[in-house]
């Protein structure tokens, strides 16, 4: 064997066996990306009203009301501010988000934001 | 004016002219329009009272609420009748809101702390149930264009969520 088609041999085999041993680690890592995940404002409510993220997955309320809204959490410790209609805002969940939310202007609205830290 | 509107209407210090139209349920599209734009405005006009004169904090996120929501019906009743090239028809139910609402601002004016808190908020409760009342039984099922329809619909899904807001409001100046 000419000693270029032993290195291209050599090569192919890291790069399968650098794949095979990847691989389980790429396929976690593609259920761990981050998801976007959406929630629609309609007829003073959230839908859904309980939404499931990840650490660093984005959630988008997006606002389908003639009224403006806001999702707000419980103690303000995130605020998406004044949504009008057809307006949306995009948040990246922290561990600190987890819990009730409402709106500012109807504080009947109510919604519930479950952050977990690992991959499904 | 059937009997349950009617007498809410008296609650609610809305004036019946019965020398006029026989019923909101025989108002044309128009003249519906009209009607709920002037509700609005009105609501508006007591809210901007409120903020004038209490200092309570859920009375005054509930008037900016009202004024907040009310208008951007009202854009939108805008928007939609200027797509129809259509101008709202006044009416005897509007003059009535108008004339009647007149009256309760000067009253209202009058007051002070927590007696006009609570006035404000028993009104804002009565004026909801009134006109929702309104809505949802005379004008709904009369308005004969489907745009205007949709819009009084998601109207009455904000005016509910008022009314629901205005009881609990209520219920803390007791």
């Amino acid at each position: 064997m000419r000693p270029d088609a032993i290195r291209r041999r050599f090569l192919a085999t890291a790069a399968a066996s650098a794949a095979a041993g990847f691989l389980p680690r790429l396929a976690l890592s593609m259920e761990g990306k981050p998801r976007r995940l959406v929630v629609e404002i309609e007829k003073l409510r959230f839908h859904p009203q309980r939404i499931e993220a990840r650490i660093g997955d984005t959630v988008t309320w997006i606002n389908r009301d003639i009224a403006p809204h806001t999702a707000t959490a419980r103690g303000d410790a995130w605020d998406t501010g004044k949504l009008a209609k057809g307006e949306s805002a995009i948040l990246t969940v922290t561990r600190e988000m987890a819990g009730e939310y409402y709106c500012r202007f109807h504080p009947a609205m109510k919604g519930e934001l479950v952050v977990s830290e690992e991959p499904d | 004016m059937n009997r349950s509107l009617l007498a809410l209407a008296i609650v609610a210090g809305v004036g019946v002219a019965t020398a006029q139209a026989e019923s909101p349920a025989e108002l044309s599209d128009l003249e519906i329009a009209h009607v709920a734009y002037v509700a609005d405005n009105i609501d508006i006009r007591y809210a901007h009272l409120a903020l004038a004169i209490s200092d309570n904090v859920a009375v005054r996120q509930f008037a900016e609420t009202m004024i907040r929501d009310h208008t951007a019906v009202n854009e939108q009743a805008l928007a939609l009748l200027a797509k129809l090239k259509a101008e709202p028809v006044d009416n005897f139910l509007s003059k009535s809101l108008v004339a009647n609402s007149g009256k309760l601002i000067n009253e209202m004016s009058k007051l002070r702390g927590v007696d006009f808190d609570r006035r404000y908020a028993q009104n804002e409760l009565d004026y909801h149930k009134a006109v929702n009342n309104l809505v949802a039984n005379s004008f709904i099922p009369n308005i004969e264009n489907a745009e205007v329809r949709d819009l009084f619909k998601a109207g009455l899904e904000i005016f509910k969520a008022h009314e629901q807001h205005a009881s609990t409001v209520a219920d803390q100046m007791k």
